[in-house]
């Protein structure tokens, strides 16, 4: 028997286990696809696609990850509909945040000569993991801070960095 | 009566290894150079280059920017990409992880 989620959601009483601030955890990393960060994409979402600085940030992240999976695997009733699977991680390992509210940022988006058009800049990341009734696990960023603009390696080409493609 | 030798015959397979890491990155470094290599992981490959733990990029935060993640198919390979970036910037300008 097929319910939709509406009405699986009335005959299960599953709902978020995740506290906010005990899953928070900040780090570092290159911004690689901001697209949707500012402006939300056609379903109201706010996407945001990193790469950890290093490997300390992966460690943290990934682990921080597993304990809010374990937590809500753990949370589940017997009579639980939840399927409860990660959904911050692409198929390459970068981690990605998507969330219905816009995140804080600490620059002008819209300041074409700032760090917010620089190829893959680097941030410091504030976030938190949140679950669905469904068990999915996200990834929400409140604060994006952006750190000051790197110089880019002169190529000695007139061409600019953004136009490289392989 | 068969001989024993040929109930313990093996076939050694004569296909060629066709393994092939999913992804291509490049990424460019403060000094300019691209590095440029092939992984399953590639996200967790570059952290690790960023924290030095790569003998052909000495020191650790060297990374300036990360020019992409691509999938590799079979027009855009390692060979191809490095191919690519040394008739661009020159041999010296490549680093091949």
């Amino acid at each position: 028997m097929n319910f939709t989620y509406s009405e699986r959601k009335t005959f299960f009483n599953d709902q978020s286990v995740l506290v906010p601030s005990e899953h928070e955890i900040s780090f570092d990393a290159y911004l690689i696809d901001s697209d949707f960060l500012v402006r939300p994409n056609r379903y109201g979402e706010f996407i945001a696609q990193y790469q950890p600085l290093d490997m300390g940030a992966m460690h943290m992240l990934y682990e921080a990850g597993e304990r809010a999976l374990s937590e809500v695997l753990m949370s589940m009733g017997s009579d639980s509909m939840k399927e409860p699977r990660p959904n911050y991680e692409k198929r390459d390992g970068s981690l990605f945040t998507s969330q219905l509210f816009a995140p804080k940022l600490n620059i002008d988006p819209d300041d074409t000569d700032g760090p917010f058009f620089q190829p893959s800049p680097q941030v410091s990341v504030r976030a938190n993991f949140h679950d669905r009734e469904d068990g999915m696990i996200y990834l929400h960023a409140q604060y994006i801070d952006f750190y000051e603009k790197t110089p880019l390696p002169d190529l000695g080409r007139p061409e600019r960095e953004c136009d490289i493609d392989f | 009566m068969q001989a024993i030798s040929n109930t313990t015959q093996t076939k050694q397979s004569t296909a060629p290894k066709t393994y092939r890491p999913d992804f291509v990155f490049v990424v460019q470094l403060h000094s300019g150079k691209f590095v440029i290599g092939q992984a399953n992981n590639p996200s967790k490959r570059i952290a690790a280059i960023n924290s030095g733990l790569n003998p052909s990029v000495k020191g650790t935060l060297q990374i300036n920017n990360i020019v992409g993640i691509k999938e590799q198919t079979e027009q855009r390979s390692l060979i191809s990409v490095v191919n690519m970036f040394v008739n661009k910037y020159g041999v010296d300008n490549v680093i091949t992880v």
